[in-house]
């Protein structure tokens, strides 16, 4: 499965509900294709007896410019918030990926796809650097779903 | 000559708090100057975003300004614009309306309970942490949440964003087969909510009473959720229809919210749990009236840290009224009543799990929105917050930037300020001169 987190109607937050546009049609239909608010329990119900999930989301916070890609891969062991790019909801994806971790709730093979954001405010357009980047997000997200369609 | 130092402290944000804005507080000289809570308002945006949209769209539009109450928007914009129209939406399909808020609240009041406020009291930094130690707890809380989230999967088609829900009903209606399979979840999540309201009513609550005058609505027979007028502790009593002449919201420099107060008074007021609890206590159904007093609750409460005793008293009223619902549910002949264009304004009305939700549409003759209102709960407890911190503060001054921080952070919780409806991140900014 895979899952964008955001909403559309917080500019750059929309690149994860944007990547699961892109994405229909292009994947075989046995990848579920879900939209998230980033809240944490149904995050973790979402994901919890799956294979493999890969997730979406816009990231804030970090020195890296706006419009930088990151791909973490989450292990059962490793502490997520360290590693994982600070999801841009305040109670999202970190406390989802941990609460799954100590609830011995998170899928098979955990891949998180982000986009480091730049504004965040009320408003249906990207940013910039964000919307240059939607393209190769998606292409990268895709090229993960189709590896694991294939293995 | 006065010493005078300057020292300013910032958190990285207040968390498990749903939405975004900040608290600054200036101390000088043993007092407390001022108190400014900024919250990011987004109603604003989709007011604007609404207009020149037809009339059927309000409820899938501003579902999306919250993920945690979609149900609520969906409700308040359905009554409006039902009412602007002339429509009415009774019997069955109200009742399954009642029955979709339900699970609503059980799945929004369990978050905020278990993940958001529980661990304020208990001494742990946050939900993981109380998960990490009392695995049990949260499992129970959790399950919960997943009582409230199955109901409104089963009648608005999924929990988050309900699609099912439009005006004048639904697009189609659950057999009933389709809820009675809810029935024995439903039944073990009654004995957790009455098992939640226990372990809540252990908890050590700092003491706080409040004085302002406490808003809700009144559906007399029964507990409001999806409907009703407005009262108040102050003796109003009005319908939506006059909600703009009672409920006056005003610009603040350091807001890009408006802060609301009641026509006549200068005082503040507050809505949500406290006061639907204090307004509606005798209309709880029997075992909610019950853990409500064996958590020794009374028929008001007026402490913001005990309104976490109230929401899950509130659950447990929540998963009543459901499993009531549900027995009595015969499925509507149809899944929606005709709701014709005209130009009107209408008003509506609910109870979201913060509060009083209020919604306005202007249309015209065929149906196009021409302007649009939304108050949120939370823009509507600001200013009451705002002097609540200050009286809470005032008797913390010597604490600490970091225990007042913190001290503070859990305060703000009380309210579950729903900030997405008012947030990402609270920041928290403390001066000392």
């Amino acid at each position: 499965m895979v899952i964008g987190v955001g909403t559309e109607f917080r500019c750059d937050d929309g690149a994860g509900p944007a990547v699961i546009q892109r994405l229909r049609g292009t994947v075989p239909a046995s990848v579920e294709l879900l939209y998230s608010d980033g809240e944490p329990t149904r995050l973790m119900e979402t994901w919890m007896d799956a294979g493999a999930a890969v997730v979406v989301d816009a990231a804030s916070g970090g020195d890296a410019p706006p419009g930088t890609l990151h791909r973490v891969v989450v292990g059962p062991g490793q502490p997520g918030s360290a590693a994982a790019p600070a999801s841009s909801h305040g109670l999202g994806l970190s406390t989802a990926i941990e609460l799954s971790r100590v609830l011995s709730r998170l899928p098979g093979l955990l891949i998180l796809h982000g986009v480091q954001g730049e504004v965040f405010g009320y408003g249906r357009t990207f940013s910039p650097a964000v919307a240059a980047a939607i393209d190769e997000l998606t292409a990268r997200v895709r090229a993960d779903v189709l590896s694991l369609s294939a293995s | 000559m006065t010493h005078r130092r300057e020292r300013t402290l910032t958190t990285a944000g207040i968390a498990r708090v749903e939405g975004e804005g900040s608290l600054y507080l200036r101390l000088s000289d043993g007092h407390l100057d001022e108190v400014r809570l900024n919250i990011y308002e987004p109603p604003r945006f989709f007011e604007a975003f609404l207009r020149g949209r037809s009339y059927t769209e309000p409820p899938d539009i501003t579902a999306r300004i919250c993920g945690i109450c979609p149900v609520a928007y969906q409700t308040s914009s359905a009554l409006a614009i039902e009412a602007a129209c002339g429509a009415r939406v009774d019997g069955p399909l109200a009742s399954l309306r009642r029955l979709l808020y339900c699970g609503e609240w059980i799945a929004s009041h369990s978050l905020h309970i278990y993940l958001l406020h529980a661990p304020d009291f208990l001494g742990y930094p946050g939900g993981i942490e109380l998960a990490r130690d009392q695995r049990a707890v949260i499992e129970r809380g959790l399950a919960l949440r997943r009582a409230g989230n199955a109901i409104m999967e089963a009648i608005g088609g999924r929990a988050i964003h309900p699609v099912n829900f439009r005006i004048g009903g639904f697009y189609s209606v659950p057999a009933k087969e389709d809820l009675d399979r809810l029935a024995g979840q439903l039944q073990a999540a009654l004995d957790d909510a009455v098992e939640t309201v226990r372990w809540v009513a252990g908890f050590d609550f700092p003491d706080l009473t409040v004085d302002h005058e406490l808003l809700a609505l009144s559906q007399p027979g029964s507990y409001p959720i999806e409907s009703g007028s407005l009262v108040s502790s102050g003796g109003r009593a009005f319908s939506a229809a006059d909600f703009e002449e009672h409920v006056i919201e005003e610009q603040v420099p350091h807001s890009t919210a408006l802060h609301a107060r009641l026509a006549g008074s200068e005082g503040t007021y507050l809505t949500g749990p406290l006061a639907r609890y204090t307004l509606n206590s005798r209309w709880l159904p029997p075992l909610a009236a019950a853990a409500a007093a064996d958590a020794g609750l009374g028929d008001s409460c007026r402490n913001p840290f005990r309104s976490i005793i109230v929401r899950a008293v509130e659950v447990v009223c929540a998963v009543e009224e459901a499993i009531r619902l549900i027995e009595g549910y015969q499925r509507p002949p149809l899944p929606s009543v005709a709701v014709a264009p005209r130009a009107a304004t209408g008003h509506g009305v609910s109870e979201a799990p913060r509060g009083v939700l209020y919604q306005r549409y202007d249309l015209d003759a065929e149906g196009i929105i021409v302007g649009a209102r939304i108050i949120p709960p939370t823009s509507q407890n600001q200013a009451a917050i705002e002097r609540d911190l200050r009286q809470f503060v005032q008797a913390r001054l010597e604490l600490p930037d970091e225990q007042l921080a913190a001290d503070c952070e859990h305060a703000i919780r009380s309210y579950d300020p729903c900030i997405s409806c008012a947030t990402h991140f609270l920041d928290l900014q403390v001066e000392r001169t």
